[in-house]
């Protein structure tokens, strides 16, 4: 299988010329690895679509953080398990490398990503479930609904988030190009305790919090930079380091045999600087949120920081002239527009 | 101009070859592959979407993604995938016939190592499968298809999912009745690979019979076509069957002697065969143990190979494709059938090639 690569697929849509590289490039090389298509350079994430657009920098962040949110509570909601919640995130994530957060509503496409998680990973749920639980979600503490609305099958508003939903995943399926395997780093981390912690109580534990971190993870664009080895790696170092616990560095050996026991890096075989640097973007993730900066509380929402002039501005505008005019007594339909989380 | 095919401009379709419940296959020419490249002539499986109501068809998502990560000789390889107006592509390897036209094709005479080719390769495919805990759930000679280079593909994956936890709630309504083991027909709900195995055991006595093993009518119909063909099961063979849901006793018969239905199978053959299809699901045979009985290790004759297989088949009176890679396509034919993306793409069309493609 292989997918337009990443970046000459990018420009395209920005306008740059790559030479040699053109969409679908038959003769190009291709990468067989099915997880490393999906990885991107540091560069290539600061130069995501929606970037380029003008979104700045905190914005996307946020969005990205607030969808994985977005997406645990819904999946809670429905109660899908973990896996096809971060799958759910991976796919969305990927998404947005390759198409822009102005063009897409964010909320819409983490919907549909659920969505065709749900059915990727045999965890089936209603579309109307789907439905109810994202727009009720969505719409949490929002002036008019402070519970979330409630949207049943025959709601006015159902059918029109019925067909964006369904448009949306299309898109979503057309832009992975149809590309549905995914690496999970639960398994890893799972390995990784399985084969380096003896005791039941410490391997519980854990491995418990390797899973809490690897859950906050997904708060970051970490999944499409590094490999899901990687941070699984990463996250049973932080979780050992949190309890104390002392890792094999490569210079014990098993008291037995003599064999010198494999360092904890050395058992997915993994660039010791690049889990260094997972560890790091974990981190500045959790002082981020500790500090509630200015950014991530009440920081400008995805539209909010557009230059003015951009076609976006405009539709939001527009629908805050439609709402601000709703017919007195008359109980509010219209599904919030898809602007940002609250 | 090949730098530019994506999507339906890469692929000529030159005729149709089937058509199912949802989807319609048909041969197509890969423009991007120069002539007499091997894989230049495909196949490709238009699966509608099952519009409007649970969006995406689920069942082309399984086989995209179970077939993405199944790569084998012996199973079915996916080329390409592609999104049209209102229907998910599949591009897979063109297949020169399937099981099914062989076995209903009399004037092939399949000899003993031939047999044991077919047998081999089949479980060379499903092994891989149950590997990677897939489980193919709809195994009939007509989803085993003859490649271009003979060897026998296992293909349709529509109905087939990965079968991770043992406590997994799956349906029992899955399998072409005729090839359906008798755990499924008493609805169980948990099963493994061994559904698979008993299809296989079917396949393997109807390639020495040339007619369907155990051709039932309806649901009571198999089970007691299954009964009379290998004897009911007892306690000790089998010892919780009648807790299943929907058990039916049966008048007790004890199993037959198997070589007066099989005068022409080697006795390891005979023996294979019934391991295969034992009535106790733990105690049949697996797709490993199977590639490691004598009956393919030790007894001769030894399995011919998969080019002298191919030609056999070829020799036959229903494959009148030979798929050769340097066939042309006919072309008053594909006049019929596709008008819009014949012959070199016009200007616009290579233009809208570039650009991607939207669903909508």
């Amino acid at each position: 299988m292989s997918r337009p690569h990443s970046s000459s697929h990018d420009d395209s849509r920005r306008g740059i010329k790559r030479p040699n590289q053109h969409i679908g490039d038959s003769s190009a090389p291709v990468e067989t690895s099915e997880h490393n298509s999906w990885l991107f350079t540091e560069e290539e994430i600061t130069e995501t679509p929606s970037r380029v657009q003008g979104l700045p920098e905190h914005a996307e962040l946020k969005v990205v953080a607030k969808t994985a949110q977005f997406i645990q509570e819904c999946g809670g909601e429905l109660q899908v398990p973990q896996l096809t919640k971060s799958v759910a995130v991976k796919f969305f994530q990927r998404f947005f490398m390759l198409e822009s957060m102005l063009n897409h509503p964010p909320p819409l496409v983490a919907a549909a990503c659920l969505f065709l998680s749900c059915k990727v990973q045999e965890t089936h749920k209603r579309l109307k479930d789907i439905i109810y639980w994202t727009v009720k979600v969505r719409t949490r503490n929002t002036k008019d609904f402070p519970d979330g609305m409630d949207l049943f099958e025959n709601s006015p508003g159902y059918y029109e988030e019925k067909n964006n939903i369904l448009d949306k995943e299309r898109e979503v399926l057309r832009v992975l190009n149809f590309d549905l395997t995914v690496d999970h780093p639960y398994k890893h981390l799972w390995a990784l305790t399985k084969s380096y912690l003896g005791s039941d109580q410490v391997q519980r534990s854990i491995t418990q919090a390797g899973w809490n971190f690897l859950n906050d993870s997904f708060r970051t664009y970490l999944h499409v930079r590094y490999d899901a080895k990687e941070v699984a790696t990463a996250a049973f170092f932080m979780s050992a380091k949190l309890h104390n616990h002392k890792l094999p560095d490569g210079t014990t050996r098993e008291r037995s045999t003599g064999k010198r026991i494999l360092a904890w890096h050395e058992f997915f075989k993994t660039n010791l600087h690049r889990v260094e640097e997972v560890c790091k973007i974990l981190l500045d993730m959790y002082e981020l949120e500790d500090k509630a900066s200015s950014v991530f509380k009440k920081g400008a929402g995805v539209i909010e920081s557009v230059p003015p002039k951009h076609p976006a501005k405009r539709r939001k505008t527009e629908n805050v002239k439609l709402e601000s005019t709703p017919i007195d007594n008359e109980p509010r339909t219209r599904v919030e527009p898809y602007t940002a989380y609250r | 101009m090949v730098a530019s095919l994506i999507g339906e401009h890469r692929y000529e379709k030159v005729k149709a070859l089937g058509e199912g419940t949802v989807s319609v296959v048909s041969k197509a020419r890969d423009r991007s592959k120069k002539k007499g490249d091997k894989d230049r002539i495909v196949a490709i499986k238009k699966i509608r979407m099952g519009h409007r109501k649970d969006g995406v068809n689920i069942t082309a998502l399984r086989e995209i993604k179970l077939l993405q990560e199944l790569s084998h000789p012996n199973v079915i390889g996916l080329l390409d995938v592609y999104a049209g107006k209102n229907n998910v592509n599949m591009v897979i390897e063109y297949c020169v016939t399937d099981l099914e036209e062989v076995i209903r094709d009399r004037t092939i005479f399949l000899t003993p190592a031939e047999i044991k080719c077919c047998m081999k390769m089949i479980l060379e495919g499903i092994n891989i499968c149950h590997k990677k805990w897939v489980l193919h759930r709809d195994l009939k000679p007509s989803n085993i298809l003859v490649g271009a280079d003979g060897n026998l593909k296992i293909a349709d994956f529509g109905l087939a999912r990965l079968h991770a936890s043992p406590k997994a709630r799956l349906t029992h309504q899955v399998i072409t009745r005729w090839y359906r083991p008798p755990e499924l027909l008493y609805a169980a709900r948990s099963y493994g690979p061994s559904v698979d195995m008993w299809s296989i055991g079917c396949i393997f006595a109807e390639l020495i019979l040339r007619i369907p093993y155990l051709p039932g009518d309806s649901d009571i119909d198999q089970l007691s076509k299954i009964f009379q063909a290998r004897g009911t099961p007892t306690k000790e063979d089998w010892p919780d069957h009648d807790s299943l849901p929907a058990f039916v006793q049966f008048k007790e018969t004890p199993p037959p002697d198997q070589r007066q239905f099989f005068l022409a199978a080697s006795p390891e053959g005979l023996d294979l065969m019934n391991k295969m299809l034992h009535l106790n699901p733990q105690k049949r045979i697996s797709a490993e143990e199977a590639l490691q009985h004598p009956y393919f290790v030790t007894e001769q004759p030894t399995p011919c190979d998969a080019e002298a297989l191919l030609e056999k088949i070829r020799s036959g009176s229903t494959v009148k494709d030979k798929g050769s890679p340097d066939e042309e396509p006919d072309e008053s034919e594909a006049d019929d059938n596709n008008n819009e993306s014949q012959n070199a793409p016009s200007a616009l069309a290579k233009a809208i090639g570039q650009r991607k493609l939207s669903f909508s």
